[in-house]
């Protein structure tokens, strides 16, 4: 590593590295799936999750 | 490099989620069957037993790569300047696990701690929701804060200073029940005996705890193996150093 190894520079490295399209592609999908598995209240998708949703933790039915 | 480190975050999400849905599948599953039979009048649920069975142990392994790439790929990426090692490595791993253990489970379960199926919980499902994501990102942010709090009196007390500095971060972690406080009161009632709740509730909170602990073992033990490829002959740090 270099010795200005910060926080900004990893920042900006980021910047330098994705395009927009990339970080939005990768945000929408993060947030899609994690709603799926948490919390998705859809009856087939919900209770086939059900045992999971215990053993995570998450009990939100 | 902000592709590689996803993709070791990947990678060790992999091994956490392998593992998370072995507990589900050995432990998770059949608790949550045997809980169930307490349950007096049950709503037929949309699929099978075996169905929710096999997703749910599908559900683990995906939430474990979800978890991996995102707290131990993009999260690390970061952070890992800032990150308290003690000049360890494999520290910066288990102290990032930790934080993702408080954001994702231990903050949230401060005002909803897990429960056994068949519990009837007096807030509706999206004020929980609701509920639940802050208490997400308020434990989030209080790991944040904790961090902060702790480089700071790190480095204003110097040598002596690991004591001091290591109580103000306990303390900002208190900003979690703080916030649960003012959250609405929940009343739970449920048909299970009173003695095999605290139980469930411990199960499901080893199971988190070890799933967060092979999680950051796993990057950790990656981290090590990549070392000496990593450094300035990265292109863009080559540039980077030079435009400095």
């Amino acid at each position: 590593m270099t010795a200005t190894d910060t926080v900004h520079g990893r920042i900006e490295r980021a910047r330098i590295e994705l395009t927009p399209t990339q970080l939005a592609l990768g945000l929408a999908l993060v947030v899609a799936l994690g709603f799926v598995l948490l919390f998705v209240q859809e009856p087939m998708v919900h209770d086939s999750m059900h045992n999971f949703r215990h053993a995570v933790g998450v009990t939100c039915h | 490099m902000f592709v590689e480190y996803v993709t070791r975050g990947a990678k060790a999400g992999l091994v956490g989620g392998v593992a998370f849905g072995l507990f589900i599948a050995l432990v998770g599953n059949p608790l949550i069957g045997y809980a169930e039979t307490f349950e007096h009048s049950h709503e037929a649920p949309a699929v099978s037993g075996t169905v929710t069975a096999v997703v749910s142990v599908a559900g683990g392994v995906l939430l474990g790569v979800l978890l991996g790439a995102v707290v131990f790929g993009a999260a690390y990426y970061f952070l890992e300047p800032v990150l308290a090692g003690w000049g360890s490595v494999d520290a910066k791993s288990y102290v990032l696990g930790g934080a993702g253990f408080i954001t994702v489970s231990g903050a949230p379960w401060v005002v909803f701690p897990p429960q056994p199926p068949g519990v009837e919980q007096s807030l509706p499902v999206d004020v929980r929701i609701a509920w639940y994501a802050l208490m997400m990102g308020v434990g989030a942010l209080a790991c944040g804060l904790a961090g902060y709090v702790y480089r700071q009196l790190r480095r204003r007390f110097d040598d002596r200073g690991w004591v001091v500095a290591a109580l103000g971060a306990i303390a900002s972690l208190g900003v979690i029940p703080m916030v649960g406080v003012v959250a609405p009161a929940n009343s739970v009632t449920g048909p299970l005996p009173t003695e095999l709740v605290p139980v469930i509730q411990a199960v499901t909170a080893v199971g988190q705890i070890g799933f967060w602990f092979v999680l950051a073992t796993a990057h950790a033990w990656l981290v090590r193996r990549e070392e000496p490829v990593s450094g300035p002959s990265d292109p863009i740090d080559a540039s980077m150093a030079t435009d400095s």
